[in-house]
């Protein structure tokens, strides 16, 4: 308890005589006086801290909670942050380094403890832990994001040097994740990558960052200017750890690894309840770079919610071009293996990017697509989709996320989005994607040379699950059909835009007609007719965009959808692909070893090493064959999904369709019947 | 109008003993001949009448158009004609049959005529005919014999019966035409017509000549309505030429727009072919496709109609127009040569004068000049006159056009308008059989719905929004189709009676005929060849 001791001095030391200048205080505008708000609340934040400390085990929502929210109140504001600075700076000229040797002692030792007591994410998790040295400054990333949560403050040069130091333990963790899981270790690459960013010049060796900061990463680049006083973050090191734990038990179940995780989510209460819009399309850039932006307003309506920055009914707006929904959708894609991701619109022919209706449309569809995503709280809790969500500085965030993670998310082959609109000849386009729904497992699987491409032809045949085969089969007919579909209602509706003109005409001509004044009754029916004309033009222009709308904006949306199924399928079978070679060659080395321990003599550093192979395939071929169990299983259930949503998606297009369709026929009659009945048309 | 210096006779004395005493001769002899009633008081009000147009600047007053065209102060000739039926031949050369009945006109052997039967290109001769000889009258163009129906369809035969049969009474109702010696000839000849007097050639300039005149400044009219009736004319036709491309256009948009749907509905189809996870799904397609199937064949049906209803009337309309400008722009050359023969009767007035003047008088110049001086002014008395017929009648045949127009567009509109609401109500009707289809689809009932779970046993209120009594939608109880079945069912039990009562006394009539011994008397009497 000594150092509970020191640090409570310390805030007393550091408080009083630096909020003297008041001017940081009264920005603090909850509170009656600037200054006593700020002690009372530094006294329960101790107090808080403190009982933290003594109760390490119990961790409790409730009271994390809480102190998350008085953490969060001051912190508010600038000024206060720069006040914290203020005072932390001043805490290390007055008492460093000792405290800091004492502090790291204390802290390693409760911390150990906690985590072997507490973590039960599995052995690699311990594993990490034990083989680690088992520092608490990983604890400082995950405290110092949550201090700075609203800071706006981006992550400058020295957190971006900071990453090269970030070599070391990556590769230390890469050992750990070789006997992992194969979809995995790119996440927990990115996310250990990430910590490390956050954690800055301390958090160089330590292994526990991957755990300590999953979904604060957003958090932690703004943490990483802050962080620069050392002190300040051996002391918030001091007082963190539960936190960390807490954090981590949180936001493992992001990963999409197995069932049970994702039934627990359901009883969380920290998930993103997101309220996503997008709006203003703006045009920006001179001629070269003019593209569109858009305004994202997003609201997170849990404030439970961790591990979405801000307060809750406030919005957070942030400006995305395009290319930026392209990048979530892949990032989004290379994080969730498995997972069917709303794609985005397509892309759009450089001519006619900037007409209105295209824009409308595309804001529409990638409102729709954020919104669907956020409905997904495996989704709406990814790190990256927060950060896409949230971030101040996204070009540079989004290109360091792509470079850690490996994802190659902005520069990934995207035809399927493409595919949807361009689709051309019906029968060429469908018998391609077939053929190259075939090719690419080969194409893929050629990673480990020729032999392998030939296995994975027979990998290819050797389909282990009916369901799908079927599956595929079905989607491929899905996607056929469904291109036939939008073809034909876009051939209808640019016919529909046809006769609009010449609607157009027509009441064009009898307007001139009726101007001639052939008599005033003649000219009285002209014009009017001449009205309702233009106004059945304006009905049929109404209806057709309705249609394009309804009909055209789901269809086009679920072939999108296809692709993304059609990805997570080829994924699936890469994988497959993966076990299968390893799997072969298990069998052969293991025959081998077989044969030579059969020998009377065998040499044996050859039998050693030899062993040590298959013991190394076997590891390698469990993992796959967990990870293409887990991603199977993962499909299944997304497929269920996709089903469900389609036919609700569907149905309601189609009653909008219908009933848009009778209001307009409705509208056409009264327009006509009004027209008959105002000239007498009757008694003609 | 007549010439600067009007020629009279009195200024020339006539002292040529050889000369014969023939100028007092009524001029306009020639022109009207035809008119052999009115002649004695042309005669009597010649002199007096020429003075008051003087006077008036060139306008016609009431008592001269009297004289001009008494045609249109007597009803007492006339001819009616009733299109019976119209019988299948070669193609767009159809058979008309039709009766006729006669009053008051000369010339004619009967006055009753059952069952003439004509080709269509017989009528279109005649037509031409009546256009070319009848220069004072608006001759209204005879209806395509193709319709934009399919052709040997129901409704292309209504519609040529419609249309045949309006052209008829048009020219019925025209008192000159009717006077047109040449409909003795339609009438009577036996076995199929041509035209008779067809020696009588176009009195205007035609080809080359009538482009070239027309690029000319158009001649002083004194009559204003006249004088801005041919632009207007001339605009309405172009208007009406783009209005009716406009609407082929549209027609064939609309054509090949009901093509897409059905191809539509065939790509509906085969997706509820391979919708097989999900009953409903597949039933909402299926239904969706029988529902896009009959949209585009009402598509198909209403390009059509919209053609065959306003296209067609639309056509008819520019073949009037063009034929109305062509009459004025006719009456405009005529007016032309007045102004060249006033300019020759001056000449030839100005070459006597100075032959007068001379001291030594060869009396065979003189003779001479003052022969062709008289020439000229017959013939300028004659065009004048000609002018003023033309003039006068076209007065009159303005307003029938304006009024003609007036209810020919309200006609077409009319049933336009019939049309496009029985369209949209078959339409209306046709989608409304869908919803309950698409809401029960699954548990849920659809946006109808809207996220009232515990609702799924609520009926869906899916009733057919166009009912007896009304429209749903609006609190409007007229409804144009129901009272045109009233009317129509109205007109035609009207229509029964009257048959039945003409047919009784047809019968009559034949059974008079049969026994009429006078009739068959003066029938014999006269030559038929």
């Amino acid at each position: 308890m000594e150092q509970d001791d020191l640090t409570a001095s310390v805030w007393d030391d550091v408080v009083s005589p630096h909020s003297e200048p008041a001017t940081y205080g009264n920005v603090a505008s909850s509170s009656s006086g600037p200054l006593a708000a700020e002690f009372n609340d530094m006294s329960i934040q101790d107090e808080q801290e403190n009982e933290d400390k003594e109760s390490n085990e119990d961790t409790n929502h409730e009271n994390y909670d809480h102190h998350q929210e008085e953490q969060n109140r001051p912190y508010d504001y600038n000024h206060n942050e720069d006040y914290h600075y203020n005072t932390n700076s001043s805490f290390n000229t007055n008492s460093n380094t000792f405290n800091t040797g004492k502090l790291k002692k204390e802290e390693r030792k409760e911390h150990t403890h906690q985590l072997l007591s507490e973590l039960t994410q599995g052995a690699e998790d311990s594993e990490l832990l034990r083989s680690g040295t088992v520092s608490p400054k990983a604890v400082t990333s995950a405290e110092a994001l949550f201090n700075d949560k609203d800071s706006p403050i981006k992550m400058n040069k020295a957190a971006l040097a900071e990453s090269e130091n970030l070599k070391s333990p990556r590769g230390k963790i890469k050992l750990k994740t070789s006997s992992f899981k194969t979809p995995r270790p790119r996440k927990f690459n990115a996310k250990v990558n990430v910590s490390h960013l956050q954690g800055t010049e301390n958090s160089e060796k330590n292994p526990l960052g991957p755990l300590g900061s999953e979904s604060d990463d957003s958090k932690g680049d703004k943490a990483s200017v802050i962080s620069s006083s050392r002190a300040e973050i051996l002391f918030r090191e001091a007082e963190a750890p539960l936190y960390e734990i807490q954090h981590n038990s949180k936001t493992s179940p992001q990963k999409p690894v197995s069932d049970e995780q994702k039934n627990g989510e359901d009883a969380r209460d920290d998930l993103n309840q997101l309220e996503i819009t997008v709006g203003d399309p703006m045009k920006v850039g001179d001629i070269t770079t003019a593209h569109i932006v858009y305004a994202i307003r997003t609201k997170n309506k849990n404030p439970n919610a961790t591990s979405f920055p801000g307060a809750t009914d406030e919005f957070i707006t942030v400006s995305r071009r395009y290319k930026d929904f392209r990048w979530i959708y892949h990032q989004l894609q290379n994080n969730h293996p498995g997972r069917i991701i709303p794609p985005p619109p397509t892309k759009q022919t450089y001519i006619g990017r900037f007409n209105e209706n295209f824009i409308e449309n595309r804001r529409l569809s990638l409102e729709k697509m954020l919104n669907k995503i956020s409905n997904i709280s495996v989704l709406s809790n990814d790190a990256d989709f927060v950060m896409f969500l949230t971030s101040e500085d996204f070009i540079n965030e989004s290109r360091e996320r792509e470079r850690l993670s490996g994802s190659g998310a902005s520069t990934q082959n995207n035809d399927f989005l493409d595919n949807a609109t361009t689709l051309g000849d019906d029968g060429a386009a469908s018998t391609a994607s077939l053929s190259s729904s075939v090719s690419t497992p080969i194409i893929s699987g050629g990673g480990s040379g020729f032999m392998s491409s030939l296995f994975s032809i027979s990998t290819k045949i050797n389909e282990p699950d009916e369901y799908f085969s079927h599956k595929r089969q079905y989607v491929d007919e899905l996607e056929y059909n469904l291109k036939q579909f939008y073809n034909a209602i876009e051939l209808v509706g640019t016919q529909r835009i046809d006769m609009i003109g010449v609607l157009d005409e027509i009441s064009l001509a009898i307007d001139e007609l009726a101007n001639l004044e052939i008599s005033k009754v003649t000219t009285e029916l002209l014009s009017a007719f001449s009205e309702v004309q233009l106004k059945i033009k304006e009905n049929l222009d109404r209806i057709n965009l309705q249609d394009q709308l309804t009909l055209g904006f789901t269809i086009e949306e679920y072939l999108r959808i296809i692709g993304s199924i059609k990805f997570v399928f080829e994924t699936r079978s890469k994988i497959y692909q993966q076990y299968y070679n390893f799997n072969q060659e298990l069998l052969k080395k293991s025959s081998q070893l077989d044969k030579l321990t059969r020998k009377y003599k065998a040499p044996v550093d050859k039998v050693n090493s030899l062993t040590f192979e298959v013991d190394k395939l076997k590891q390698k071929t469990s993992a796959f064959e967990n990870s293409f169990n887990s991603i199977s299983e993962t499909i299944k259930e997304e497929m269920e999904n996709f089903e469900y949503e389609k036919i609700e998606d569907f149905r309601n297009s189609v009653e909008i369709f219908i009933e848009s369709s009778i209001e307009s026929q409705k509208e056409a009659i009264e327009l006509y019947e009004t027209f008959y009945e105002r000239q007498n048309l009757a008694s003609v | 109008m007549a010439s600067a210096v009007p020629y009279n006779p009195d200024d020339f004395e006539n002292n040529n003993p050889f000369a014969e005493p023939c100028y007092t001769d009524d001029p306009d002899y020639e022109q009207d001949d035809e008119n052999g009633i009115s002649e004695q008081q042309y005669d009597q009000d010649e002199s007096a009448n020429e003075n008051a147009d003087v006077s008036n600047m060139g306008k016609l007053t009431e008592a001269e158009l009297r004289k001009l065209l008494p045609e249109r102060y007597t009803d007492k000739y006339s001819i009616q004609i009733r299109l019976v039926a119209i019988e299948k031949n070669k193609v767009g050369n159809p058979i008309l049959r039709f009766d006729a009945a006669l009053k008051g006109l000369p010339r004619f052997r009967q006055a009753k005529y059952k069952e003439v039967r004509r080709t269509y290109n017989e009528v279109v001769k005649f037509n031409k005919y009546l256009t070319i000889s009848n220069l004072e009258v608006f001759v209204p163009v005879i209806p395509g014999a193709v319709t934009s129906y399919p052709s040997g369809g129901d409704e292309e035969t209504k519609q040529l019966h419609q249309v045949w049969q309006e052209w008829f009474d048009r020219i019925c109702s025209n008192p000159i035409l009717v006077r047109d010696e040449e409909f003795v000839y339609f009438l009577e000849s036996d076995f199929g017509y041509s035209v008779i007097n067809s020696n009588r050639k176009s009195s205007v300039a035609s080809g080359l000549m009538r482009k070239t005149l027309k690029q000319l400044a158009v001649p002083y009219d004194p009559y204003d309505e006249l004088a801005e009736f041919r632009p207007m004319i001339k605009s309405a036709y172009l208007e009406c030429q783009k209005l009716y491309r406009s609407m082929d256009k549209n027609s064939k948009t609309e054509k090949q727009l009901s093509i897409h749907v059905f191809d539509l509905c065939n790509k509906l189809s085969v997706l509820a072919q391979s919708e097989n996870s999900h009953p409903g799904m597949k039933n909402m397609w299926e239904k969706l496709s029988k529902i896009v199937q009959i949209q585009s064949d009402l598509l198909l049906i209403e390009s059509i109609n919209d053609m065959g209803s306003l296209g067609d009337g639309i056509q008819c309309l520019v073949n009037d127009f063009y034929q109305i400008k062509e009459a004025l722009t006719n009456r405009h050359l005529i007016m032309r040569e007045l102004t060249q023969a006033e300019t020759q009767t001056q000449t030839k007035h100005q070459n006597a004068t100075r032959i007068k003047n001379k001291s030594a008088l060869d009396p065979i110049k003189v003779d001479e000049a003052i022969r062709s001086l008289e020439y000229a002014t017959k013939t300028e008395e004659s065009l004048n006159l000609q002018v003023k017929r033309i003039s006068g009648e076209m007065l009159f045949e303005r307003k029938e056009i304006i009024q003609f127009t007036e209810k020919k567009f309200q006609k077409l509109l009319k049933n336009f308008t019939l049309n496009k609401v029985d369209h949209h109500r078959k339409n209306l009707k046709n989608l409304e059989n869908i919803r309950l289809d698409i809401r029960i689809v699954d548990q849920k009932g659809g946006l109808s719905r809207l996220n009232r779970d515990n609702l799924t046993t609520l009926k869906h209120n899916l009733s057919q929004s166009q009912s007896a009594n009304g429209d749903s939608w609006s609190s409007r109880t007229f409804r144009s189709l129901k009272k045109e079945e009233e009317e129509r069912e109205n007109r035609l039990e009207k229509e029964e009676e009257e048959a039945e009562i003409t047919k009784l006394n047809e019968d009559d009539d034949d059974s008079k005929n049969v026994v009429d011994a006078r009739n068959a008397a003066t029938l014999l009497g006269v030559a038929t060849f």
